[in-house]
């Protein structure tokens, strides 16, 4: 279960001083950005979730939040069972390790423990399709070998909450039918599932209840097809 | 507190992070991890010469003492300078995957401590070379030992967190060190200091006393003095205490001064 009550996040920035009141001692000022304000929300086992908004206006934050990375200024966040963020693919990999060794470590970043890791090690292997490219350095992978490596490893987790963010929608990949699948199994044996994605129709398809972060707020929270559509059309009316 | 005890659970990890750490410090070279080995085995034999030759020093006292204890000033600088850059060095790790972040600090005493261990065998091979004979004492190294990991522990605890606040502090945290270095009896034995009335200057060096508990078991197969054990007790503890205040402090805020 994910329980955020009154969440808010502010980033202190280090902005320059335009050029008038700049001055040899102080080149810089500190600026508050509110990330998020007053977010309430409950998400209960089960749910898959899907968040919306425009760039800057929170979503990756909101995802850290429930992840434990960004502990928040204000409120309060309760989150049970093992979280996996997926946010990028790539922390944890060592461009002169072999593509083994990135394996493992990469999951047991992820929360597997040793004796997943070398039970799923061949399964693995096995779709990342790299054979014996996996006895070979990583800096050596062209960035396709690369990215298959990551990925194969990153969907091989068993997540209590799964946590999304949009870089890891499947459509960029080149092999991209069996990755879908992967990808989908994943979603399909994780409990909760929150998901920040500018791809709508994927969302509609996946998600029944879909978040709509606004500067920070949260602006809507419902039934997908209705805060897709109210979203849509305050994103094309102002477009 | 209960955080760390999640971290300290993680050993599969921190260990194989710490690993790779100390593995990839030498890649693409053929001796590897090897080179720990011959860089303070050269280091011990070329001060060696000079320095026991300036100061008419008979080599065999003087080389298995200069090896003790260049290999441990050698890990107090890596469990400091290393150990305090740990949050640092995995920020990409810290904002991407919601580990308990004390794991970023038992990777580096685990990479500083295998460092120390591939050091360990220079001062086997000058012990041997000079006809040391180790007695029962050297059984006081593991407690030494004990208390070298406990300080590289305590010392990334405190300073991961200050060092991300305070960006001086990866400049100051060397330069100190290298001060602390001329003030520490490490090339010169530490009678000198006390034949010519400073005797202060190692006494009231914490790190003076942190090297004895490991170099005078390793050396005179013999514990060291009670001073040392309660001043390096007390370090420990100095330590641990301010990075429990520390980490009350800035724990919930480290991220964002990344």
């Amino acid at each position: 279960m994910i329980d955020l009550r009154d969440v808010s996040v502010t980033f202190d920035v280090r902005a320059p001083l335009p050029a008038a009141r700049r001055r040899p001692w102080r080149r810089h000022e500190v600026r508050q950005v509110r990330a998020l304000d007053g977010v309430s929300l409950r998400i209960a086992p089960g749910e898959r979730v899907g968040v919306v908004g425009r760039n800057g206006a929170g979503k990756s934050t909101l995802l850290k939040v429930i992840a434990g990375i960004y502990a928040p200024g204000a409120g309060d966040v309760r989150v049970d069972g093992r979280v996996c963020p997926l946010f990028e693919f790539a922390t944890g990999f060592e461009m002169e390790a072999d593509g083994w060794a990135n394996i493992r470590t990469r999951a047991l970043l992820l929360g597997m423990d040793r004796r997943e890791v070398e039970a799923k090690l061949p399964e693995i292997a096995a779709f990342s399709g790299l054979g014996e490219f996996l006895d070979l350095p990583v800096r050596h992978y062209s960035t396709g070998m690369f990215l298959r490596l990551a990925f194969s490893t990153t969907t091989a987790v068993d997540p209590d909450v799964l946590l999304v963010d949009e870089v890891m929608a499947a459509g960029d990949l080149g092999f991209v039918e069996q990755a879908r699948a992967r990808m989908d199994s994943m979603i399909e044996r994780a409990n909760i599932v929150v998901f920040v994605s500018h791809a709508l129709d994927l969302l509609g398809g996946l998600c029944p209840r879909t978040l709509w972060i606004d500067g920070g707020r949260l602006r809507a929270d419902g039934p997908t097809p209705e805060v897709l559509e109210s979203y849509r059309r305050e994103v094309l009316g102002s477009a | 507190m209960q955080e760390l005890w999640k971290a300290f659970r993680l050993w599969p990890i921190y260990w194989r992070l710490g690993a790779q750490d100390v593995r990839l410090r030498f890649r693409r070279s053929s001796l590897g991890a090897a080179w720990i080995f011959l860089h303070m085995g050269l280091s011990v034999a070329t001060i060696g010469v000079v320095f026991g030759g300036l100061f008419g020093q008979p080599l065999r006292d003087f080389l298995p003492s200069l090896a003790a204890g260049l290999i441990v000033w050698t890990f107090l600088v890596s469990a400091v300078t290393e150990g305090g850059a740990a949050f640092l060095h995995a920020e990409g790790y810290i904002k991407q995957i919601g580990l308990p972040i004390y794991v970023y600090c038992l990777r580096t005493v685990v990479a500083v401590t295998l460092n120390l261990l591939l050091t360990l065998p220079v001062f086997v091979v000058v012990a041997a070379v000079s006809g040391l004979v180790p007695g029962p004492g050297l059984l006081w190294f593991v407690p030494g030992l004990a208390l070298l990991v406990g300080f590289a522990a305590a010392c990334s605890l405190l300073l991961s967190f200050l060092v991300v606040r305070f960006r001086e502090l990866a400049q100051v945290i060397p330069a100190a060190m290298q001060l602390a270095f001329y003030a520490t009896p490490v090339l010169y034995p530490p009678e000198f200091l006390a034949d010519r009335g400073l005797g202060w200057i190692a006494r009231l060096n914490p790190l003076h006393h942190l090297l004895q508990v490991a170099r005078e078991p390793l050396v005179r197969s013999r514990p060291a003095d009670l001073d040392s054990y309660l001043v390096a007790l007390g370090l420990l503890a100095a330590l641990l205490l301010l990075a429990a205040l520390t980490a009350w402090r800035l724990r919930r805020r480290i991220v964002y001064f990344l």
